[in-house]
């Protein structure tokens, strides 16, 4: 199975430089490319069409909020898992209705982000399954 | 409470740590728009620690407390963008650091009004969109 592209979305390069090595560490993930802000995730995914978008919410020019819809138009397959410092309810809200598949908050351990992206692609592999089962049948 | 047992008590020998230590090995802190250690004197919650050594203040949060308060009296708009990403990877890798152990509540709980101070300077001062308008 190929590797499943990530495209990581964050203002602090520090944060994307953790995230990238999580990732990194296991063959069945590779980074695509990394973005600072909403409208810069845009540009990057269109060129890269990655499987998994981890994006921040608070970033410069645009927010994770604010870009999360126009990048699952663009890219409509595409997992979402928004990585971010506010919690709650309002967030959890918002989040979903900008599309965001996940909310991990990076108050937890960075594992919980790994734990929940292979969680969220196995998911989206079983309903690819079905739809081609579906279409056979 | 003594330095030597306020430095002991970060000592987390969490696995969550460790985890967090190894994925840090190899980043190249030089790079990064400011050194994670600042040297501006803190302007708030001194501890008193040993009166009779020269230094005799700790402060209270040494992972990142530096770095927050140089973000807060940083008056050159130009270097604030950095101050504050550099307050922010601070308080992000001592998030991580502490993982899911019990005994960082207090700090964690610090970490989120710092944080929560550093979101107003970006909106208010950096010009940073607000999120939660709709």
């Amino acid at each position: 199975m190929p590797a499943k592209r990530i495209l990581i979305v964050d203002d602090n390069a520090v944060v994307r430089s953790l995230v990238r090595r999580l990732f990194e560490s296991q063959s069945d993930f590779e980074i695509s490319g990394e973005a600072e802000n909403g409208r810069d995730a845009i540009d990057k995914a269109e060129k890269l069409k990655p499987d998994l978008i981890i994006l921040d919410l608070v970033m410069p020019v645009m927010t994770g909020l604010d870009a999360a819809p126009l990048l699952k138009q663009l890219l409509p397959d595409v997992l979402i898992i928004l990585f971010t410092q506010q919690e709650g309810s309002e967030v959890e809200r918002l989040a979903q209705a900008a599309g965001i598949d996940a909310v991990v908050s990076k108050s937890q351990v960075a594992s919980e982000l790994f734990l929940k992206a292979q969680v969220l692609l196995a998911s989206l592999g079983r309903q690819k399954d079905r739809a081609k089962f579906r279409n056979a049948s | 409470m003594k330095f030597g047992q306020q430095k002991r008590r970060h000592r987390g020998s969490s696995i969550a740590s460790t985890c967090v230590v190894k994925l840090l090995r190899g980043i190249d802190f030089e790079e990064l728009p400011l050194p994670l250690t600042i040297g501006t004197r803190p302007a708030f919650a001194w501890e008193v620690t040993d009166e009779n050594t020269s230094a005799s203040h700790a402060i209270k949060y040494p992972h990142w407390q530096r770095q927050f308060e140089a973000a807060l009296v940083e008056g050159d708009p130009q270097s604030l963008r950095q101050r504050v990403d550099a307050a922010e990877s601070a308080l992000f890798l001592r998030l991580q650091a502490l993982g899911e152990s019990a005994e960082g509540d207090e700090e964690r709980q610090a970490i989120s009004e710092a944080m929560g101070t550093l979101r107003a300077i970006q909106r208010e001062k950096l010009g940073y969109p607000e999120w939660n308008t709709k």
